[in-house]
This record gives C-alpha cells, sequence and structure tokens, in this order.
C-alpha cells in the first residue's frame, strides 16, 4: 500500500518534469548473507520503462533519468524486494552506494523445491535415443517456466534440437560428451540441492564461458562461497525411476578465515520404479572448497561423483504390450534366487574433480584458470549367447505376429507365462549336455570346466578426461565488455566388454560367434576359417586355440576411443540504454583415432594398434541484437553459422572391429548449422510474454544406428550420411497475475522441422569385409534413402500447456496443467525407404504405402498438479512439503516414440513387414513426487 | 528445538540404512536332474498310434499339402522317445528326431521346433516326453511329422510351423539325464521302413564319389535349397544310400572321406526315397582301403567298356568332376549287322547348365621304366566347341595318386584324336604314341573333358590299351 502510495506520488512528480534536463543513478547491490556482489539483479525505476540489470561487479547505472524524485525497486529471486527513494540532479549521477538485499528464507526455500531434476529422467546413459528433453528451468523465461516440468514426459524438445545443440558447463568447464555431444547429467545425478546454481541462457544468447551451444547453454556454479551457510535435509518420495531420496547439505558459507566449504551427500533408491524389475542403487558425493586468499586471488576446489546402478527397461512391440497386458512391459529381468534379477544393469561412476583460480587483476579485468579431470566407468550389461538359443523373451519369433504362429492358437498363452527371462534355464544350459574342456599339456591331462552357452557381459566405456580452460573478461567501458578463452581437452574412453557372470559355467572361449558362422558362399582354407572367429589373434597365434576366459576378462573388442580438443573464443558484448549488441566467434580443432588392444581375426590389418589420426577444424560465429523499447516491451534478433566435425560415434564405422572411419569412404564432412531467430518479449506487473520465431538449418549430418541385420546374419552399423534438416517455428508463453495469488501460466510451441534431403545409407557388418547385403543379397551402400519431407521424429513438434498457479501469502501454493501433444512420429528405418528394398512390392501399392509412409504417433493429452507449503519456525527452522502429481488422469497410452525395426525379411508371400513391427516407448501413467525439506 | 531437528536428521539417515538395502547379489540356482510324471488324467500313445492320428485322415501320398490337410492333436496324449538327433555341428535345424526306445527297434518321428542349438536341452539320448495335445501333424516329404501350426509356403504347399520357443516348457519335458543311443549295425539292403528314423551304422560303405565336399559349397550352395543331396556311399555290392547334408553344417567345407568304413546317422525318408544324415563327423570312420577304383600300378591294360553293369557312370577308372554336373558316362552300341552290343565311354555336355564344364577319366597307372606304347580310339557327334578349341586333352602324370587330382602334375601327351572335321559316329584310331621313360616310375593317363554349355560336343573313347 506504502509503494503505490509513492507510486502515486512520484508519477504525478515525474510528468511535471517531462521536457526536464536528465541525470542518471549508480549503485552497487550485495548479497546480505554471504556478502558477496550479486550479479543480473533486476533495478526498475518506477513508474518508467527503466529497467536495467547489475553486472557481474554487481554494479548497475540508470542513465537518461529526469531530474527529480524517483522510487527505485531491487528484486531479485529469493531476497526481498527493497525500494530506494532517490533525488536525481540534472546532468550529475546520484550514487546509492551498496544495497544490501536480505534473504527471504521462505521464499528460497519455495523456489528451491525441485520435481524432478534431469539426471533421474535420464534412463540410459548411453542409448542416445532415450535421453530425456533435458529442458531447463529458467524462471525468467515464461516459456522455460511453463514447460521445464510439464514438457518433458513428452520428450519434447525445444526447437527440435538434440541436447548436443546445448551447451553443458560446470563451473565453466564443458561437458557435452566427447564422443557424441550430447549433454548428460547424470554425472551429478542426486546432487541437486549443490547443482542448483545454474546460469541458463537461452538460445544463441552470449554466455561468459565459451561459445555455447546454438540451442542455448546451462553453466552449473559450485563456488563454495556462493552457498547459503546452513544445513539442509532433504527427504523425496516418488514413483517414477526411485522411489526414494535422501540428501543432506551443509555449507560454511565464507568465513573469517577466508575459507568456504560446502558438502552434499545424497542418495536415492528403489527396489523398483515405475516400471518392473527396474531396481535403482545411486548415491552422491560432492565437496566444494574455496580459499580466498586476497582480494584478488582465490582458489577453488569442486570434486564430486555420483556412483550409481540401475536396472534397464527396454521398448518392445505393441504385439508384446498387448499380450503381456502393459505398456509398461519389460522383457529385461527373470526371477532368480526369489528376486527380479535384470539383464541390463547401468553402473556408473564417473568422479571429477576441478580446481578454479579467481583472479581479478583490477575491477575491470577478470581471469579464471581452470584445470578438471574425470575418471570413471560406465557399464551396461547384457546377455550373451554362444551356440544356443536367443534368451530374450520377447524375440520376434515367440510372438503370434511372427507369420509361422499365426495358425498357432497356443503360442499367445505361453508366451504371456514366459515372457520374462528365464535365469535357471540358463543355468541349466551351461550345465547339460556340456563336457568339461581337457587338454593335455606336458603329459598331464588339464580340466578347464564347461564352456559358457550363456553369460552375462559388461559393455564398458571408461574414461579419462583432462581438460585446462582459461577464461578472461575485461570491461573496456561502461557500455563494452570483452570475453576471451581458450580451452584444452583431452578425452580417452576404453571400450571394451568384460565377462561379468559366467552363469555356472566355468570358461567362455574368446571366439566372435558371428565370425564362426559359416557362409557356405565363401571358400576359406581351413586355417583362415579358425583365425577368423579369433577377437584375439595375436593370441590365438601365440598360444594356438583362443583364450579361456573368467570373470573380469575382457571379452572381443578392447580399444581406446581418443578425442582431443583444443578451442578458443572471443566475444564482445556491447549495451547501452535502448539496444544490447553481441558478437562472438569460436574456433576449434578436433582430433580422433582409435587404438585397439586386439588384433581381430576379421581384420588382421586394420584393427590393432593406432589408427590414423582424423583432424577437423571447425568455427562458430553469432551475433544478435535486442532493442530495449522501453522497460516493457523487448525486441530481439539473433543469427548464428557454425561447423562441427563429425562426431567419434558416426565417424567410426564398426569401432568395435576395425578402424574403417567416414573418411575412408570420403563422407566424413563437417556438419553445418544456420540459424535465425527473431524474438519478442514483454514484461508489465501483471503480465510476461515471450514470442519467439525461428529457423535453423542444418546440413551433412551423420547418422548412425547399429542393430542386428537378419540378412546378414550379424550386427551391422547403418550409416545415413548427408542428412540435412530444416526446423522452423514459433514458441509462445506468458504468465499473467489475474489477481495477486493466482496467475495464469500457458506456452505453446509450434514447429515444423523436416528432413530436406534423401541421405545415402550404406550399411556395414561388423563380421564381414564387405558391406551388408539386403535380401536380394545385393550390398547396401550409397543407397539414397527416400526420406525427404519426412518430420522429424521422437518428440512432438507441437506442444501446448495451459495452467493456473495459486500463490497464497501463508506460503502456500498449488497449481494444474493440462497439456497436449501432437506431431510425433516414429524414429523410421532407412532401409525401409531405399528402392531395393521396396521394390518386391511394386505390384503392391497399398502394401508399398504401408512399408514407406512415415508412421505418425497418436495426438496425446495429460494433466499435471502440484500443491506445497512452507513453515518457518523460531525464524532459525524452515519445512517445506510440496507435492506434485504428473499424468494425474493416468494416461497410460501414451506413446512417446519408439523405432521401426530394421529388420526386414523378404521370404515370398511373407514380406510384409508386421512380423517386425515397431518398439515403442510409452510415458509413465500417473506418477508422483513429494518432497519434504527441512533447512537449518 | 535444535535438538528435534538433529533427531528427525538421526531418524531419517537411520530409518534409510534399514529400508534401503538394494541387493544386486544372486545364488545360482540348484539344478535338479528332472523325472517325468505322466499328470492325471493322461495318458500314454505310441509314435505309431500319433501318426495313425494324420493318416488315418489324410492316407493320400500327395506331394503338397492343401489347407485343410492338418491335423490338431485334441486329446491329452504323451508319446515319449530318446533323442537321436545332434544339432551341435548344424546338420540338424530347428527339429527333433527321437526313437521311441534305445534300441530303436520301431520307427521314430521328426519333431519341428522352432529353436536352433537343441543340444543345449535336449541332447542326443535324452528321454523326453511330449505334451502332443494342442499340437499340430501334417506331412513333409512324404512322412508324418509333429509341429505347431501351418503356414502357406511359397504359394505352392502348406507346410506344418514348428513349436515357438516359448511352447517349449509346455510341451517337451525332459526325463532324467542322457543315455547312450548304440546305433543299429545294418546292411544298406536291409534298410527298411522299419528303421525310419532311427539311429543306424552301416559298415563297409565308401563314398561313390569321394570327391569334393560334404557340402555344397562356393558356387554349388543354392540358398534356396542350400543342401547336399548328391552324394551317396555305396557298399562292395553297389546297394546304394543317399546322403542329406546341410550347406550350413560345421563339416560343409570338408572333404569326403576316401576310404572305406562305417557310418552313423539318422535314416531318414523323403518322399519314399532313404536319406542318411549324420549328426557329426565323429560318427564317420571310413578310414580303410576303397574297393573298386584302388589305386593300382600296371605293366599294361587294355580298356574296353565292355565291363558295364549299368549305363550311368564309368567305374573302375577315375572319374572326377572338376567343374559343372558332368560326369564320363557309359553309353551302348549295338552292331547294324552283328547285332552284338558293344560299350564305350562318353563325355558330353549336351543340355548342360553349366557355365564351365571340365572332368576327367584317368586310368590306372602304368610303369613306364621301360619303353611303353598308349593307343585310344575316338570319335564325336554335335560338334560345339568353338574356334580351334578341342574338347579332350590327353594328359598324364607321375605323381598322381587317385586323391590329389588338383595337385598333380599334369602333362600333354600329344595323342591323334577325333577332329572337328571328321564324320560324326566314326571311330578314329590314334595310333601307337610312345610313352616317356621314367626309371622307377609310373603314370597315370587323363582324359580331360573341357566345355560349357555352349560348347557341348560330344566325344567318345574306347579301347584304352597300354603294351
Amino acid at each position: 500500500m506504502k509503494k503505490i502510495f509513492l507510486f502515486l506520488i512520484l508519477g504525478v512528480m515525474t510528468s511535471f518534469g517531462l521536457y526536464a534536463q536528465t541525470g542518471s543513478v549508480s549503485g552497487k547491490v550485495k548479497n546480505g548473507e554471504l556478502g558477496q556482489l550479486m550479479e543480473g539483479v533486476q533495478v526498475q525505476l518506477l513508474g518508467t520503462n527503466k529497467l536495467v540489470y547489475t553486472n557481474a561487479e554487481g554494479e548497475f547505472q540508470i542513465s537518461e533519468v529526469p531530474a527529480g524524485k524517483h522510487l527505485i525497486e531491487v528484486n531479485h529471486d529469493g531476497f526481498e524486494s527493497l525500494s530506494v527513494a532517490v533525488s536525481v540532479t540534472e546532468g550529475k549521477n546520484t550514487s546509492l552506494g551498496t544495497l544490501v538485499l536480505q534473504v527471504n528464507s521462505l521464499l528460497q526455500s519455495i523456489e528451491e523445491i525441485d520435481v524432478a531434476s534431469i539426471a533421474d529422467q535420464e534412463v540410459d546413459v548411453e542409448a542416445g535415443d532415450m535421453y530425456s528433453s533435458g529442458l531447463l528451468n529458467s524462471r525468467k523465461d515464461p516459456f522455460n517456466a511453463a514447460t521445464a516440468y510439464t514438457f518433458s514426459s513428452a520428450r519434447f524438445r525445444r526447437k527440435g534440437y538434440g541436447s548436443e545443440e546445448t551447451g553443458l558447463f560446470f563451473n565453466g568447464i564443458p561437458m557435452n560428451n566427447m564422443e557424441n555431444g550430447r549433454a548428460y547429467w547424470y554425472l551429478w545425478g542426486g546432487l541437486n540441492d549443490v547443482t542448483r546454481n545454474q546460469t541458463i541462457t537461452d538460445g544463441l544468447n552470449p554466455i561468459a564461458n565459451g561459445f555455447g551451444g546454438f540451442g542455448g547453454s546451462v553453466n552449473i556454479n559450485t563456488k563454495a562461497s556462493d552457498y547459503r551457510k546452513g544445513t539442509k535435509v532433504v527427504y523425496s518420495a516418488s514413483n517414477r525411476s526411485y522411489r526414494n531420496r535422501l540428501m543432506i547439505t551443509h555449507s560454511t558459507g565464507l568465513m573469517d578465515n577466508g575459507w568456504a566449504f560446502t558438502a552434499s551427500i545424497s542418495k536415492r533408491w528403489a527396489k523398483q520404479g515405475y516400471i518392473k524389475g527396474t531396481s535403482y542403487d545411486a548415491y552422491g558425493y560432492f565437496l566444494s572448497a574455496l580459499k580466498k586468499i586476497n582480494d584478488k586471488h582465490s582458489i577453488g576446489l569442486t570434486v564430486f561423483g555420483a556412483p550409481s546402478e540401475r536396472g534397464g527397461s527396454g521398448a518392445s512391440t505393441q504385439a508384446a504390450y498387448d499380450i503381456v497386458g502393459s505398456n509398461f512391459y519389460n522383457p529385461n529381468w527373470g526371477w532368480q534366487d526369489g528376486k527380479k534379477r535384470n539383464a541390463k544393469m547401468q553402473k556408473t561412476h564417473m568422479p571429477m574433480a576441478i580446481l578454479k583460480h579467481y583472479w581479478d587483476l583490477n575491477s575491470k579485468t577478470k581471469i579464471t584458470t581452470s584445470v578438471a579431470f574425470l575418471k570413471g566407468r560406465s557399464g551396461r550389461t547384457a546377455l550373451n549367447w554362444i551356440d544356443a538359443p536367443d534368451p530374450r523373451p520377447d524375440y520376434y519369433r515367440n510372438l503370434p505376429i511372427y507369420p509361422s504362429n499365426e495358425y498357432n492358437q497356443e503360442v499367445a498363452a505361453h508366451f504371456k507365462a514366459n515372457s520374462q527371462i528365464n535365469w535357471d534355464a540358463m543355468y541349466r544350459a551351461n550345465q547339460y549336455n556340456n563336457p568339461d574342456y581337457t587338454k593335455v599339456i606336458d603329459g598331464k591331462t588339464v580340466n578347464y570346466g564347461k564352456a559358457a552357452r550363456y553369460m552375462v557381459e559388461d559393455r564398458r566405456r571408461d574414461v579419462e578426461q583432462i581438460v585446462a580452460d582459461i577464461n578472461v573478461k575485461h570491461e573496456l567501458n561502461d557500455n563494452i565488455e570483452l570475453i576471451g578463452g581458450a580451452n584444452y581437452n583431452s578425452y580417452k574412453a576404453r571400450t571394451y566388454t568384460v565377462v561379468d557372470d559366467l552363469l555356472g559355467a566355468d570358461f567362455v572361449w574368446n571366439l566372435d560367434k558371428f565370425a564362426t558362422r559359416q557362409d557356405p558362399k565363401v571358400i576359406y582354407s581351413a586355417d583362415r576359417r579358425t583365425e577368423r572367429a579369433q577377437n584375439d589373434l595375436d593370441y590365438f597365434r601365440e598360444h594356438g586355440e583362443a583364450e579361456k576366459l573368467t570373470k573380469g576378462d575382457v571379452y572381443g573388442h578392447d580399444y581406446d576411443a581418443h578425442v582431443d580438443k583444443i578451442s578458443g573464443f572471443a566475444q564482445a558484448n556491447f549495451s547501452y540504454s535502448k539496444f544490447d549488441y553481441y558478437a562472438s566467434a569460436s574456433v576449434m580443432r578436433t582430433t580422433m583415432w582409435r587404438d585397439s588392444k586386439v588384433r581381430k581375426g576379421l581384420f588382421p590389418d586394420n584393427s590393432k594398434g593406432k589408427s590414423k589420426k582424423l583432424n577437423y577444424t571447425n568455427f562458430g560465429v553469432k551475433a544478435g541484437a535486442t532493442y530495449k523499447m522501453d522497460g516493457k516491451n523487448f525486441f530481439s534478433a539473433n543469427a548464428g553459422y557454425m561447423t562441427k566435425a563429425p562426431t567419434y560415434r558416426n565417424l567410426y564405422l564398426s569401432p568395435r572391429t576395425r578402424h574403417t572411419s567416414l573418411k575412408d569412404k570420403g563422407q566424413d564432412k563437417d556438419e553445418k548449422i544456420m540459424t535465425f531467430d527473431l524474438g519478442y518479449a514483454y514484461r508489465s506487473q501483471r503480465l510476461k510474454v515471450q514470442a519467439s520465431a525461428y529457423v535453423t538449418k542444418f546440413e551433412d549430418q551423420t547418422k548412425t544406428l547399429g542393430f542386428y541385420h537378419d540378412e546378414s546374419k550379424t550386427f551391422v552399423n547403418s550409416i545415413q550420411s548427408g542428412v540435412d534438416k530444416l526446423h522452423k517455428g514459433i514458441e509462445l508463453g506468458f504468465d499473467y497475475k489475474i489477481i495477486d495469488e493466482l496467475s495464469l501460466v500457458g506456452a505453446a510451441a509450434i514447429g515444423k522441422h523436416t528432413i530436406e534431403s534423401r541421405p545415402l545409407l550404406t550399411m556395414i557388418a561388423d563380421n564381414a569385409d564387405t558391406y551388408a547385403k539386403d535380401a536380394g543379397k545385393v550390398e547396401i551402400v550409397d543407397r539414397p534413402v527416400y526420406v525427404k519431407g519426412y518430420k522429424e521424429t521422437g518428440y512432438p513438434q507441437q506442444a501446448y500447456t495451459l495452467g493456473l498457479k495459486y500463490s497464497s501469502s501463508k506460503y502456500w501454493w498449488a497449481g494444474v496443467n493440462v497439456n497436449h501433444f501432437r506431431d510425433m512420429y516414429l524414429n523410421y528405418s532407412p532401409l525401409r525407404r531405399t528402392v531395393q528394398a521396396t521394390d518386391i512390392y511394386n505390384d503392391d501399392a497399398a502394401l508399398k504405402r504401408l512399408v514407406t509412409k512415415q508412421h505418425k504417433l497418436d495426438n496425446e493429452f495429460t494433466v499435471d498438479f502440484n500443491i506445497g507449503k512452507s513453515w518457518r519456525i523460531d525464524w532459525k527452522y524452515y519445512i517445506n512439503v510440496n507435492l506434485s502429481v504428473n499424468n494425474i488422469l493416468d494416461n497410460t497410452d501414451f506413446v512417446t516414440g519408439g523405432y521401426e525395426q530394421s529388420r526386414m525379411k523378404n521370404d515370398g508371400k511373407l514380406s510384409d513387414i508386421s512380423q517386425f513391427p515397431p518398439k515403442l516407448y510409452y510415458a509413465y501413467g500417473r506418477n508422483f513426487f513429494l518432497n519434504v525439506s527441512f533447512r537449518f | 528445538m535444535k535438538q528435534i531437528a538433529l533427531f528427525i536428521l538421526a531418524a531419517l539417515i537411520g530409518g534409510t540404512m534399514f529400508t534401503s538395502c538394494i541387493n544386486n547379489d544372486y545364488d545360482d540356482p540348484t539344478i535338479v536332474v528332472p523325472e517325468f510324471e505322466l499328470p492325471d488324467g493322461a495318458s500314454m500313445i505310441t509314435v505309431a498310434d500319433l501318426k495313425a492320428k494324420y493318416t488315418a485322415k489324410f492316407p493320400s501320398t500327395d506331394r503338397y499339402l492343401k489347407e485343410n490337410q492338418f491335423v490338431t492333436v485334441s486329446e491329452d496324449v504323451y508319446i515319449s522317445g530318446y533323442v537321436i538327433s545332434d544339432d551341435k555341428d548344424g546338420n540338424f535345424y530347428k527339429s527333433l528326431v527321437i526313437q521311441e526306445d534305445v534300441k530303436g527297434s520301431k520307427p521314430g518321428m521328426s519333431i519341428s521346433i522352432g529353436e536352433a542349438n537343441l543340444n543345449s536341452k535336449f541332447a542326443k539320448g535324452q528321454k523326453i516326453f511330449i505334451k502332443c495335445k494342442g499340437l499340430v501333424l501334417g506331412k513333409y516329404g512324404g512322412e508324418v511329422q509333429l509341429g505347431a501350426g501351418k503356414v502357406y509356403y511359397k504359394d505352392r504347399e502348406w507346410r506344418l510351423t514348428p513349436i515357438a520357443s516359448p511352447s517349449i516348457s509346455f510341451h517337451i519335458f525332459n526325463d532324467k539325464t542322457p543315455v547312450t543311443i548304440i546305433p543299429k549295425v545294418k546292411k544298406i539292403s536291409e534298410l527298411t521302413e522299419d528303421d525310419k528314423f532311427t539311429y543306424v551304422k552301416v559298415e563297409g560303405v565308401q563314398f561313390v564319389d569321394p570327391n569334393g565336399t560334404w557340402g555344397k559349397i562356393g558356387g554349388d550352395h543354392d540358398p534356396n535349397f542350400p543342401f547336399n543331396t548328391d552324394s551317396k556311399v555305396a557298399d562292395e555290392d553297389g546297394n546304394e544310400l543317399p546322403m542329406f547334408t546341410s550347406n550350413y553344417s560345421k563339416f560343409a567345407h570338408l572333404e569326403l572321406p576316401k576310404g572305406n568304413g562305417s557310418i552313423e546317422g539318422i535314416l531318414s525318408f523323403h518322399n519314399s526315397k532313404k536319406q542318411f544324415i549324420v549328426n557329426s563327423l565323429n560318427d564317420v570312420k571310413m578310414d580303410k582301403a576303397r574297393f573298386g577304383t584302388v589305386f593300382t600300378v600296371k605293366d599294361n591294360f587294355t580298356i574296353d567298356f565292355n565291363d558295364v553293369k549299368s549305363l550311368t557312370k564309368v567305374t573302375g577308372l577315375y572319374n572326377i568332376k572338376e567343374a559343372g554336373s558332368r560326369d564320363w558316362l557309359y553309353k551302348e552300341f549295338t552292331d547294324k549287322v552283328t547285332k552284338k552290343k558293344s560299350y564305350y565311354a562318353q563325355a558330353s555336355g549336351y543340355k548342360a547348365k553349366d557355365s564351365k564344364l571340365v572332368f576327367w577319366m584317368i586310368t590306372p597307372a602304368v610303369n613306364v621304366s621301360t619303353q611303353k606304347t598308349f593307343s585310344v580310339s575316338t570319335a564325336k557327334s554335335y560338334w560345339k566347341h568353338k574356334d580351334s578349341k578341342h574338347p579332350v586333352e590327353v594328359l598324364y602324370s607321375s605323381d598322381f595318386n587317385g586323391a590329389n587330382l588338383k595337385t598333380a602334375t599334369w602333362k600333354k601327351l600329344n595323342v591323334k584324336l577325333v577332329q572337328k572335321t571328321d564324320r560324326d559316329n566314326t571311330w578314329i584310331n590314334s595310333g601307337d604314341v610312345k610313352l616317356p621313360i621314367l626309371a622307377g616310375k609310373h603314370i597315370s593317363i587323363a582324359f580331360k573333358y573341357t566345355g560349357s554349355k555352349d560348347e557341348t560336343t560330344t566325344f567318345r573313347v574306347d579301347n584304352v590299351v597300354v603294351k
């Protein structure tokens, strides 16, 4: 009330000074609890359109202020707002000195509520297809605020970008995966409370740490002095990937001796998550220390890790879901020892340490130097079988849709009864009719026991990474800021498979089961025949037989993937009263090679040792401007162009077996990305609106996919090169306060993301020197894939949400959102869109159309709900409870994506694709997240 | 208040410790030897009874089945038997053959199963019980088989489909551990319908044409019929038994044994014709000396081809295919005047489909320490060889041993043969040709026919003499 009164008075006063001369107001803003200067604080000259934010030194300046008395309001999330009266003199600057913002602990504790974190949703750290949308929760942006929690369950991707277009930084260190460029969050899974301090930048907007991605950037800041002093305990219950979470965090704040410490531990666990057979056992540990040596130098160290072990779920076909009676059927588990044992366990632990030196050279120049080291392991177990039946319960021949089962009345019931893995049968098969292997050595018979028919293997990727980074920030003057930096990133991932469990057998032969299969067409000498089957030819040549492996031994491939990157960037930010501009450029050199410890029998001359080093030099430029028409209306435009080297995963055609790369085919082209966007934002007390339109063109992308190929009877990699894509669309977000407590929020993303080229498809088999062959025994090499005009797949191209938010002044709140998703498509099989594959359907136009048309998924609605309350006790203790329920109407038929099987079998009239229906992913039905936190 | 806070904290942490133990250790299952018990209400029938359920309804022996020519077993009956097939080496694929008792005293049958590597569940010698209710009887190659459904195959016929993998545990039950199957020892001539789908050992046999491999590999492999049915074994009495070998078997690429001996396997029937299928090469012991074309060294010989038994492949001489499908054949000639029949050897590509034809006829070895002479009569008809090419070369080798055609050194022997310009069907004698003198050595003389589907000249040989 007082504010309004002052506002009215001031309004009247300023209207008199309409033609008066102007002055300026400046000042600094400081954190009342931690004592440090605050960046990004909103400072508004009430009654005018003048709104500025503080810079990195906490300083602000409002120019062209009409002379006279004004009221300035300072606002920042989590702090009590502050109003200051100021008297401005013509032609002069009035300094307000340092304004101290007090923490609103209760408000802040409300805002710390996290409903679900991205890391929790990273179902599978390696299978990129399942990677969640990576939506970022930035409260500044009404589109982000409205969509962060509501769209992620539908695998929504902003602008249709993959996470490789997001620049992910941890304390300024680039964290995008070096092999595939994607942004993964699992490295700090469960450490939500200490990784909350994020700088989120939308789209092309400039960032301080580097060039960033075209899809925006996030920097997670863990400087120990930035945490609020105190202890926080959080317990969460959920029925999603885990059931329970416990997090304890303690921060000392910056102490008198110049030290600051923050430590956090967490545990997330579930015997079984939403999907059956998915156990979850994850921990997190974190320590950040900072020593302020003097006003110019500080040194910070952050160490963290998140060891986890989880049971995987898998997509299956609708036919299987229907028989089992659940769209959440998980074929990966079976009973053993009275417990559900999952064959696909993901075990990850990648600890990281970051040492940083903060050097404030002077008030204008800051230099930050960092060294980071990451070393850890990740692994996914899987079943392997050698001269034994396929143990996967949902193997396509086990289902009634397999033509041979068409007239078999019993298969559906029998499949239902045998729809989980039969571990006992595998143990039995390892013992049954399996004579011990014996060998006479020096006249004595040595018994090696039984060779495994079934085993569990652990497909490992052990990473060692060193990063060195320097970042210099210099304020040329009040309007111009220059930022530059250099980064060296050296990555090595040992990629290999380990014998994990021999299931009661004694050893397994280190042989390539696919190479031992005979192709009657090809005649080899007896010696070559034996050699071809060797996973480790050098061992065989030395010992005369393949190695007998036991638990912990390396089976099959064993190579290091090397990726080295050296990059630099330079950026200038210009800030004036009406316009902000920026321009940024980067250059990066990437060197990649493969270094194998084993010589593969199939490829003796092209598998062992170091491959040729492949070098790529790439660059990026971007620039943009914001026109601040008044304090309420903002217009912006951004443009960017960059080239990207092929990723390691796409570059090597069959890295498990040999050095062959896209370079050998002359198809290792740089990917080119061009993008342009226009934005409009409106901000007033009651209404926040954001609207934007974008167009992005991707050229010469490469897509690789590995799968089992029926005709070749082996694993193949399918490579599509020359994929061009065009993403166009608009985004809209708003937040309208109907009354002070009640807001209407909404967001819409309407995209048209299409494929614009006919990529060339090549399939290369793991077990042959040649390309894989199709059913007509013709090699699949450089075949045009007729997908021009196809829609991009795996996410909704249109997503809408509309919600009501109620926030009581008594510190309780509730919200409800209705979401709608449209234009979702299944991932398509490229092989099916080639002339050769569809020729056999030429006499049946309807079937041909069925085989080649793109599979569109149903439109879906979901409703989300959340409610919460905070209490303050004794001004010292804060308790916070909140509950969110997603998909409250329990829509369990929501297909979020999936893929067509790449298998196609042509067998006379049995050639239709119905025996290989697509594999589908479903969004969780009704699911909840309950959070209780206690802070003191 | 602080105490309360700490208490809550301690309670939470303590609670976590108790409730959050995720145990991913599993004890190995105990593997018990299964003992089958017939369920109440079910009854045992014999394999013959089961087959009769089909043959009683469909006695016809049509080659291809019609859609309705299948019988679903509706009674709760079981059969039992001992597994005699072994798919470890891939010669059996997705089928089990059982005989009713260990001795194989009654015919067995074949069961179609939709899983490979069945030896990991149903080893040779395993006694199994099969719950037939719900399974389907059909016929393949004239024999009743047990499966689980039907499918229309190649727009031509209905075929039985296998028992799908998830159904196996509902229909097939192991009883105890595998026993040793001792084969019935029989002569080829003694094999009858009673031995159908039983485990048999035949002795004193050898491959009629031991050149080549067990399966058809390389260019001979036909993906649409990936089997070799051309090889056969024979005994000294001339009784033959055709072999049936998959080109995908692990021994498909290995050379057939050259010697004489015993072979164990399963006697199968296909459209009333016998086919013998071996499980493994361990069951083949053919290392004794062959009868018939034994590598012999003579001082002289005369071959007039009049010792013919039947008008098929020339026997007694090495008759070897190097490429293509043709052999040297016996042919008959009746003298118009005397009406007396006589015989000669003929090579021809007439109506051949092979892109390349190379086949050899090689004489017994002859000692050439002293001067020997060679002569032969040749005739031709339907000359199709182009340009100046001649279909036949006469070669000799001093290191041919009967089994090393490809590695032996062959030299040309200049012999006057019938030419394109000669009259058809007229015998031309070569006259005496001097053979080389090689102290302490012997040579074999070969007639090598080379042609193709386009060069098919018929060439005849008679009265091969070395003196």
